[in-house]
């Protein structure tokens, strides 16, 4: 009997300890899901959209509140955000969860994987006004000839020199002649002894616009790795070269974590770098002279790389109208207007751009200059595959290992193999 | 009259674990059976697209170069950092457990590398590691390396630096638990042998060791199913490439490259996850048997 | 004291000296780096006094978000009740496997065992779907059912009582202690360091957890601390704000600290079977 009763005893002791922590939580998780799913027909007012978006500076942070604000005001729906941290694990589980948010940002890298697996809502070309935006941008969310996002704003490559060591008028004018000729010798000559000249990165996602100069493509057959091929190496050579001879160095070489603050830090006098890496300087290394120009010329010809996110309507989201019309203002001339002078960022609509006076800042018209020739960085569903092998083996050219032929071949194979194994 | 007691004892027994077994086999087991399930198909999670293609995921695994890469790539790790952590905390707990001053001092800064953010520590560490940094400073120095080393770009380093920073940063926990189970070894075990003359190293090997088994068990278990599902220093270290030249890819960093991001290879991450598992198993059941006997009694 | 084992301390002492440096240095850099302005840390200095010590960080870490100081309530609250569920059951569960003997016992030992050797990548979109289909999304129940025993140390208690001297239990077994009565109040207290040893590391455990309650918590204002920190601080570009990181860190680390040291006296609190407690 008495172990009956201890027996009893542990039982309800675990339960009620589980059961104790009940309580608070319940009621809130169904009012949360009963706004969402109630769809009244006739006004959009107290209607309620969840916004997906990953959080950035307090600029941003601010930029992004007062658009809500703002489209609150207007139209009477309420705007409930939700931050990602690990954008793509939390947003591919809500989907399959059916818990996503209504409206989300997309990265153009992603939007392509996205798109594929049908959980995007094309939106209406007109409807957005999307011939007011920078073509590389509209395009970067296009797929089989419908717009799946809005592009909200985008970021440029452009050349950052150090004024304390560099004159703007000695930098060259192509990258063949800033990589292989003289003046990154003179300059490493010129600078003390911790600091380099020029730092650089073994990714495609900085590489790739000079990777496809002259109609050579990093991709064959839409989705097979093709950086072996003999053109691409041919215009990876420059870069290459210049790094095995030890005139430019990655920010990890030097023990830093990227190019910003290898640069903040004068660690290094030039780099090539997107214009969030403005604020970051300002905020964190005000003391630093630099001045923004475009990236040089490569084979005759003016590139960059662009990065662009857009906002996305999740397709089985029941406030599509609500969606609507928030990126209908999120991505409009006011509410983009208000975005991008906040955050600090770049509009992706000329309108914007050209109301907004952003040109006339000296250090972000050179990005502003880039998004009409730029590369996007956006290249089907397998990119993560190429550029992972990419990054996996130009090492050992820098070190000597293999010729960059060779490992560009090494790269191409394990890239398709994946692939195809996929 | 003692088959009542037996039963009794199967039901005390049962009770007592119920609550973990309600809560393992809700949240966990169905997940796994979930994989499982998930591992015989090509699946589309976001679509709910499941096709039967029985064992074609399990045999990409042997197929597959990177996934054979990253199997021999993790066994080393094991290999190297298991026995290394666990030497290092047992010998630390012992050594903390005896007579010596600033006990709680030292127990105390050994435990802080729990509490460093792997995020800090990677940072610190690639520092150190660094072609300028003070690794190669002192070792240029002390005449060691005739010039600096890119470690974290040599596919013959940076693996190894991965394994010092894991041997690092797991230690304290184990060494915690090493002391804890020191508690339990009776005081007169050591008085006895103090009488037969033993000093403090035969102590240690004839006496601390072998009471201590059970958790070195535990210790080995433990270490051999973390070490295999090493994650977050390799995909930090690497940028989640796995490079150079697949020196740091490891089976977990696959696995996710394989679940999430642009690969909607659900079914061939869990059917990797499940061979890991397998392969965890058997290497923990080896160690289990090469450590013997459980139990004191 | 002969000269020989003289000469063995100091070289002991010159282990635990220069091993505790090993562990100290780091952690220190990390303190000291939450006093440096943002171009101090990265700039790659080792130096552990910052050159232009600064409190930035923390004023912009407290300014973060108006829930901050619910963070740290929600992390207490969900951190201790964790905790204390994991200590009972996991000392129960462990303990039966270890002393009572019953069919299927090992059969439970092995699926325990198995159930922390598949990788957590896999299980994470399952383990969503459950806990959503449960009902429990975005409650504190999210985090603290699913988590309310913890394998490892059941496996861990298992191999304490596996070593825990029968004689004690028997005493009170005829003293009239039915087995939950022995159990409470002979075989918890007795492990005491253990128990203390398990406590830390859940504690730390729920702490530290981060992606799960950032995934099963949409409401910012039930956020743990760890969740509201970083997901405030989060950058897609890349960009890592270390001053703020490391402070960050700083204030997470400082109450496992404290607890640690509280139950450092347990720690060394233990069966003495030769009677002597």
């Amino acid at each position: 009997m008495k172990k009956f009763l201890s027996i009893l005893l542990t039982v309800l002791l675990s339960f009620g300890l589980l059961a104790g922590c009940k309580g608070d939580s319940k009621d809130n998780s169904v009012t949360e899901d009963s706004t969402t799913k109630e769809n009244s027909k006739e006004d959009m007012k107290g209607k309620k959209i969840v916004v997906g978006r990953w959080g950035g500076n307090d600029a941003e942070t601010a930029a992004f509140n007062q658009v809500v604000k703002d489209f609150t005001e207007k139209t009477g729906i309420e705007v409930e955000e939700r931050i990602y941290t690990d954008y793509n694990t939390e947003f591919q589980a809500e989907l399959i969860g059916k818990t996503a948010p209504d409206v989300v940002y997309i990265d153009a890298y992603m939007a392509p994987f996205y798109i594929s697996q049908g959980v995007l809502m094309p939106l209406d070309e007109q409807e957005f006004e999307l011939d007011k935006f920078y073509e590389p941008l509209k395009n970067a969310f296009l797929s089989d000839g419908k717009y799946y996002a809005i592009s909200k704003d985008y970021s440029t490559l452009a050349l950052y020199y150090n004024k304390k060591w560099v004159n703007e008028d000695d930098i060259p004018d192509t990258l063949e002649e800033l990589w292989n000729g003289d003046f990154l010798t003179n300059l490493n000559d010129k600078l003390p002894e911790d600091v380099i000249a020029m730092t650089y990165n073994q990714d495609l996602a900085r590489n790739l616009f000079y990777a496809e100069t002259d109609g050579a493509s990093v991709i064959k057959d839409d989705i097979y790795s093709n950086l072996g091929d003999s053109k691409v190496v041919e215009n990876l050579e420059p870069l290459y070269t210049s790094a095995k001879e030890g005139k430019i160095k990655t920010p990890a070489d030097i023990g830093q974590g990227w190019n910003g603050d290898a640069f903040g830090n004068e660690k290094t006098a030039i780099m090539i770098e997107g214009n969030w890496v403005l604020g970051h300087l300002q905020q964190n290394f005000p003391d630093v002279d630099f001045g923004v120009i475009e990236i040089p010329t490569f084979k005759g010809n003016r590139g960059t790389m662009t990065f662009t996110v857009g906002y996305a309507i999740n397709v089985s989201t029941k406030q599509v109208d609500a969606a609507k019309e928030f990126i209908h203002y999120a991505t409009g001339v006011e509410g983009m207007a208000t975005w991008s002078a906040g955050a600090g960022v770049l509009p992706s609509r000329t309108d914007v751009t050209e109301s907004t006076k952003v040109a006339e800042d000296l250090l972000k018209m050179p990005h502003i200059k880039g998004a009409v020739y730029a590369t996007v960085w956006q290249k089907g569903t397998t990119m993560d595959t190429i550029n992972n092998e990419y990054k996996n083996y130009i090492p050992s050219v820098v070190s000597g290992e293999r010729t960059l032929e060779d490992a560009l071949k090494k790269s191409e194979e394990e890239a398709n193999r994946t692939i195809e194994a996929n | 009259m003692k088959n009542k007691r037996k039963k009794h004892e199967a039901i005390q027994g049962i009770a007592f674990l119920s609550p973990a077994i309600i809560v393992i086999g809700i949240f966990i087991m169905s997940s796994i059976i979930f994989a499982l399930y998930i591992s015989f198909h090509k699946v589309n999670l976001f679509t709910g697209y499941y096709e039967f293609i029985g064992l074609d995921n399990y045999k990409r695994i042997f197929t597959d170069t990177k996934t054979r890469i990253a199997f021999i790539n993790i066994l080393s790790f094991v290999v190297v950092v298991v026995p290394i952590q666990t030497i290092i905390a047992l010998i630390m707990a012992a050594v903390l457990n005896t007579n010596i001053r600033g006990k709680i001092g030292f127990r105390t800064i050994y435990f802080l590398p729990t509490l460093t953010s792997s995020a800090a520590l990677t940072m610190i560490f690639m520092f150190l590691f660094s072609l300028d940094g003070p690794v190669n400073k002192l070792a240029v120095n002390m005449n060691l390396l005739s010039e600096s080393i890119n470690f974290l770009n040599n596919p013959k380093f940076a693996l190894k630096v991965i394994m010092s920073m894991n041997i690092w940063s797991t230690v304290p926990f184990y060494m915690t638990i090493y002391l804890a189970g020191l508690q339990e070894v009776p005081k007169s075990i050591y008085e006895a042998s103090s009488v037969d003359g033993a000093n403090g190293f035969q102590k240690f090997i004839h006496v601390t060791v072998p009471q201590l088994k059970p958790i070195t068990t535990f210790v080995l278990l433990m270490g051999i199913i973390g070490t295999f599902q090493m994650f977050d220093q390799a995909y930090i270290f690497s940028g989640g490439s796995g490079g150079p030249e697949n020196s740091t890819l490891t089976v977990a960093l696959l696995i996710y490259r394989n679940a999430f991001g642009q690969n909607n290879t659900m079914g061939f991450a869990t059917a990797m996850s499940i061979m890991l598992s397998i392969v965890v198993f058997i290497v923990s059941f080896i160690a289990q048997k090469l450590n013997k006997s459980d139990s004191l009694y | 004291m002969n000269k020989k084992s003289k000469k063995l301390k100091w070289l002991l002492y010159a282990i635990l000296i220069i091993y505790g440096l090993v562990t100290l240095f780091p952690f220190s850099w990390t303190v000291s780096a939450s006093f440096k302005s943002y171009k101090e840390i990265t700039g790659g200095g080792l130096n552990l006094i910052p050159k232009q010590p600064t409190v930035h960080a923390f004023k912009k870490l407290f300014m973060i978000d108006p829930n901050f100081l619910r963070w740290i309530f929600n992390s207490f609250y969900i951190c201790t009740l964790g905790t204390f569920i994991n200590v009972f059951l996991n000392s129960m569960a462990g303990y039966s496997l270890a002393r009572l003997d019953f069919k299927g016992k090992n059969v439970i030992y092995y699926g325990v065992l198995i159930s922390i050797m598949v990788p957590g990548q896999v299980l994470l979109i399952p383990n969503y779907l459950i806990v959503k289909s449960l009902g429990l999304l975005n409650s504190y129940n999210a985090i603290i059912l699913p988590a309310a025993v913890n394998a490892t140390y059941i496996i861990m208690m298992r191999q304490f009582y596996i070593n825990f001297p029968k004689d004690i239990e028997e005493a009170a077994n005829i003293d009239g202690l039915g087995r939950l009565g022995t159990f409470l109040r002979v075989s918890m207290p007795l492990a005491k360091p253990a128990i203390a040893t398990q406590a830390v590391f859940i504690y730390l455990g729920f702490w530290n957890e981060f992606l799960k309650p950032k995934l099963y918590l949409s409401d910012p204002s039930k956020y743990t601390l760890t969740v509201g920190i970083q997901s405030m601080m989060s950058r897609y570009s890349g960009i890592t704000q270390w001053d703020e990181v490391m402070a960050a860190s700083l204030i997470s680390l400082l109450p496992i600290l404290i607890i640690y040291i509280f139950l450092n006296k347990y720690f060394m609190q233990g069966i003495r079977m030769d009677g002597e407690k």
